[in-house]
């Protein structure tokens, strides 16, 4: 495992750049900006797509082919593409909680949601890979990719529904406007994030490479 | 104890199907599969690699079928597929990632070999020649105590002096006693050179699984009039060509009079006379 999530890093480094710069600029200005919590999906949304991302390096270049010659199962190979996806959405997570402290500390503002928001962000952004993964591992990237978008936008019709609601637009506990407390949310989340992983390892484990 | 047993391998792909009856690997011995293109070979060591699944039959590798602790039996062999899959990593950076991977990793060798086949450490493995990429392939698969190589076209693109130092280390590596090889190529000479054992596949098919020596002293080359070739028992000719200056004949040496004179016939020759005879 420690060796296939170096193999990640290291492909991260190279073919991700952009995603890594693209999620510290958006934090740093979403969080100082006051634009609203919801545009704090956007560096969560890069964060889980960079395992899709090195994912999609990785069959493009024949790893898929290569790594079954090594002593890892099928198992493990889906295995660290979630481990990976919960690094780099926790970590970005991390990243902007400790924005969000700094801005408490230099800007004032609301304490509470440095506790919510991070934990709110994280069962978000788990949804992503979740939500990817399975697909991509049993068609492969590019027709994986399709059922991804149809759900995508199937996520994204649901949010600009309720972001029509004027009182809701930029308010940080969306998920308290639909009545879920953070707890159902986690529950949820992991509960998705979960099966995704087992389905993706039942797919993965019938697919012929 | 066999390096390598296949019994009964079948796989099929829409109209295509592997078929290899029988095929056993000893250990202390290099085996060279040849086949034309499409024959299956590559197939057929993705079987031995459970990466694709068989649909009958069964592989035993190292006396462990190949569904049994898999992982343990990986760790055992070193694989160069015909195209080697590395995302972008250096030399370098892939020793760190199969350090972690494989149990019995040698670093030490691997830094040697990568020297040794002036592989450089540095350069992402997408800039590397095509040769290069194989000698990195080589070079990983030699630097984990693996007992069984499987090479698929591994020296392919090789250049002829890079092809002799790997011929030379398949030759120490199975000359070591419980370790095996099988490689797959189509550069027939190689094989000839450092195969104990010679496996024909053809269209799918395992048309034979013969010693080297004893497959060439199976078969020889017939040169005489047209006419005496007439006289010959015609299931002993494997491929005839008939010229102005007379006949050329693969015959197996056991079909032919006692006495009659033939010349020694290369590998390459009786393939192509047993898929031609397979053909017609």
């Amino acid at each position: 495992m420690r060796g296939l999530l170096l193999k990640d890093w290291y492909v991260a480094r190279k073919n991700c750049r952009l995603y890594l710069a693209v999620i510290v600029i958006t934090s740093v200005l979403f969080v100082f900006l006051e634009t609203g919590a919801a545009y704090l999906l956007y560096p969560i949304l890069f964060a889980g797509m960079i395992p899709i991302m090195i994912l999609a390096v990785e069959e493009k270049t024949g790893w898929n082919d290569y790594s079954l010659t090594l002593p890892v199962t099928r198992r493990q190979i889906v295995s660290e593409k979630y481990i990976a996806s919960l690094i780099t959405v926790g970590g970005t997570c991390l990243f902007l909680a400790l924005l969000w402290l700094v801005r408490l500390l230099v800007l004032g503002g609301d304490a509470y949601a440095l506790a919510r928001l991070p934990a709110q962000l994280l069962c978000y952004g788990v949804l992503i890979p979740a939500v990817s993964l399975p697909p991509m591992l049993r068609l492969g990237v590019e027709k994986g990719r399709a059922v991804t978008m149809a759900v995508a936008v199937a996520v994204a019709l649901v949010i600009v529904m309720l972001s029509m609601r004027a009182d809701e637009i930029g308010q940080p506990d969306i998920a308290a406007r639909m009545g879920w407390h953070i707890p159902v949310l986690a529950l949820i989340a992991a509960a998705v994030f979960a099966l995704s992983w087992l389905l993706s390892i039942w797919l993965y484990e019938k697919r012929e490479l | 104890m066999n390096a390598l047993e296949l019994r009964g391998l079948q796989k099929t792909y829409g109209d295509f199907t592997l078929d290899i009856g029988e095929l056993t690997l000893p250990e202390g011995c290099v085996m060279g599969l040849v086949g034309e293109n499409g024959a299956g070979k590559s197939t057929t060591i993705r079987l031995i690699l459970d990466s694709t699944r068989a649909d009958g039959g069964s592989v035993t590798v190292l006396g462990r079928s190949s569904q049994e602790d898999p992982r343990r039996t990986k760790a055992e062999i070193g694989a160069v597929l015909d195209e080697l899959g590395i995302p972008g990593l250096t030399a370098l950076e892939l020793g760190h990632v199969l350090e972690n991977i494989y149990p019995n990793w040698e670093a030490e060798t691997y830094g040697r070999l990568l020297q040794k086949l002036s592989v450089p450490a540095d350069k992402p493995f997408h800039k590397l020649s095509q040769g290069m990429k194989k000698k990195l392939g080589i070079a990983a698969a030699f630097s984990h105590n693996a007992r069984l190589l499987l090479l698929d076209e591994a020296t392919n693109g090789l250049d002829p002096v890079a092809r002799d130092d790997v011929n030379e280390m398949l030759r120490d590596f199975a000359a070591e006693g419980r370790n095996a090889v099988l490689i797959s190529s189509h550069i027939v000479s190689d094989l000839e050179k450092i195969c104990d054992y010679i496996a024909f596949l053809h269209k799918g098919r395992l048309l034979l699984c013969e010693e080297k020596d004893v497959l060439e002293a199976s078969y020889g080359l017939l040169h005489c009039p047209a006419a005496r070739l007439e006289e010959l028992d015609g299931s002993a000719i494997l491929t005839r060509r008939i010229t102005a200056f007379g006949a050329e004949a693969v015959v197996r040496r056991d079909g032919v009079p006692r006495g009659t004179e033939l010349s020694p016939v290369g590998i390459e020759e009786i393939f192509i006379a047993m898929a031609k005879e397979d053909r017609s």
